[in-house]
């Protein structure tokens, strides 16, 4: 009977798979935004032995595909230039550091706005930091910006951005833009971009692609588990008196 | 199981929200003073794909309304008397909106001829304010009016009005007074970017299409599983 359990793990993976791939289509226009994928791995691995006088083990099989785990496509996303004095952008490595009610976070998406108070914002969010580990408050949206992040409002430096080197496997998307991560590190020479935002880097053949295939693939499943049942009431036919 | 399902139709109504703000950019493309606004697109929780799984899935993106879209239009020159246009940026002309002030960039004026005098008003028939708070009065083309001018700390935390007026919020902070001077017998164009907000119609049509397809592939794979016993 494992074949039911396979074949129906097998299902719910490729649903999850698809999972994946329909939030990438959802946030192709998020700027910031990382392709994910989820990544199946085999589960419950059991040795299959011949059983009788000498008993030997003959391999190992599993009885079931699980999703193992959500990756991040770190790739660079393209650089637009906006024109807008409040977008930023990193190029190559690293993330800026947001202020949230649960603690440092950490985001690609550049496309901050001011609060009430002033402080430089991730909506939804919160507020990102400086090199100092404080928030950032320019007051104002007419700013200037020089080389490596550092802010100046009507003339006087407000702080530079905070850019971090966090560990690339620890990565968890927490939404709005913002994942969390262990091993920060902040960067001595980051490549802050102003009045730029760096797009998502999901392409849309590669997603219509994946979910093409996830469709296919689930319904060879589907078809397999079809003749599995049929070959079940088989067996239950030869009993039959 | 639906998951997806749900995926694809937030998907599909952040791009159909997108569309609508591009859209109104579109419509005031001629509208004295508008500012365009932009649609940004965030991506919304992300939950346990199954209890007790440390996997972790998006559930779709959202998107909401940037105001920072801070291309003031090109100013252009009219010839009318009454027609006045900032050639600075975050500059605003104080109006008497039934009651509050509002400000607005808008500097295509009327008269109202009173018995104290010829007052300037809004196309909408609001007094345009001067620096004291006084009705502007209109003492002929030879002489630029006492407008009140003001700029603000955060000119994209304004309050949006109908009719091309803001309000000073609290983000963006409350308005300040500037010493330039308004341009008689000029109007400010919208600063919507035509080419720009084109190239995102496209962009946001596409996105909508590739939403529903994956909805449509939710359903069918609903269908196959729908189906397996025959």
């Amino acid at each position: 009977m494992t074949g039911f359990y396979k074949l129906a793990s097998g299902l719910i993976t490729q649903n999850r798979r698809l999972t994946a791939v329909s939030n990438n289509i959802a946030n192709a226009n998020t700027p910031g935004y990382k392709k994910e994928s989820i990544s199946a791995a085999t589960f419950g691995n059991l040795l299959v032995q011949r059983t009788g006088s000498e008993p030997m083990v003959i391999g190992q099989t599993s009885l079931m595909t699980v999703a193992d785990g959500l990756d991040v496509h770190m790739t660079q996303g393209i650089l637009e230039q906006t024109g807008q004095n409040l977008h930023f952008a990193i190029g190559g490595e690293g993330f800026f550091g947001v202020q949230t009610p649960q603690g440092l976070r950490f985001t690609r998406s550049g496309s901050f706005t001011l609060d009430e108070e002033g402080y430089l914002t991730l909506p939804g969010a919160g507020r990102i930091l400086g090199t100092g580990g404080e928030p950032l408050r320019p007051g104002t949206d007419e700013i200037e910006v020089t080389g490596q992040g550092v802010i100046l409002a009507a003339g006087y430096p407000v702080g530079q951005l905070a850019v971090y080197q966090v560990e690339p496997d620890s990565l968890v998307p927490a939404g709005n833009g913002v994942y969390t991560a262990g091993g920060a590190q902040l960067m001595m020479n980051p490549d802050v971009r102003w009045q730029t935002l760096e797009l998502s880097n999901v392409s849309a053949v590669e997603e219509m692609t994946a979910a093409l295939s996830i469709q296919r693939q689930l319904q060879s499943v589907a078809q397999a588990l079809r003749i599995y049942d049929g070959v079940q009431s088989k067996s239950n036919e030869i009993g039959k008196l | 199981m639906n998951r997806n399902l749900y995926i694809g139709a937030a998907g599909a109504q952040a791009a159909q929200a997108a569309l609508d703000i591009t859209a109104h950019n579109l419509a005031n493309v001629s509208t004295v003073g508008y500012r365009p606004r932009k649609a940004e697109f965030s991506s919304l929780l992300y939950s346990n794909v199954h209890a007790g799984s440390d996997t972790m899935a998006g559930s779709g993106a959202g998107v909401g309304v940037s105001e920072s879209a801070d291309k003031d239009g090109a100013i252009r020159q009219t010839g009318r008397a009454l027609d006045y246009a900032f050639t600075e940026e975050n500059r605003y002309f104080a109006v008497d909106a039934d009651g509050t002030v509002a400000y607005t960039r808008n500097g295509d004026f009327k008269l109202s001829a009173e018995e104290e005098g010829d007052y300037l008003v809004t196309a909408a028939g609001y007094y345009v304010l001067g620096a004291d708070g006084e009705r502007v009065v209109f003492e002929g083309a030879d002489a630029l009016p006492a407008f009140g001018v003001y700029r603000f700390r955060n000119e994209d935390g304004l309050e949006r009005l109908d009719g091309g007026l803001f309000l000073a919020s609290e983000i963006s902070g409350a308005a300040e007074a500037a010493e330039d001077r308004p341009k008689a017998g000029w109007l400010q164009d919208a600063g919507v970017d035509l080419t720009e907000e084109m190239l995102d119609m496209l962009r946001f049509q596409r996105g909508f299409q590739m939403n529903t397809k994956v909805i449509q592939i939710a359903d069918e794979l609903a269908q196959t599983v729908n189906s397996l016993r025959g």
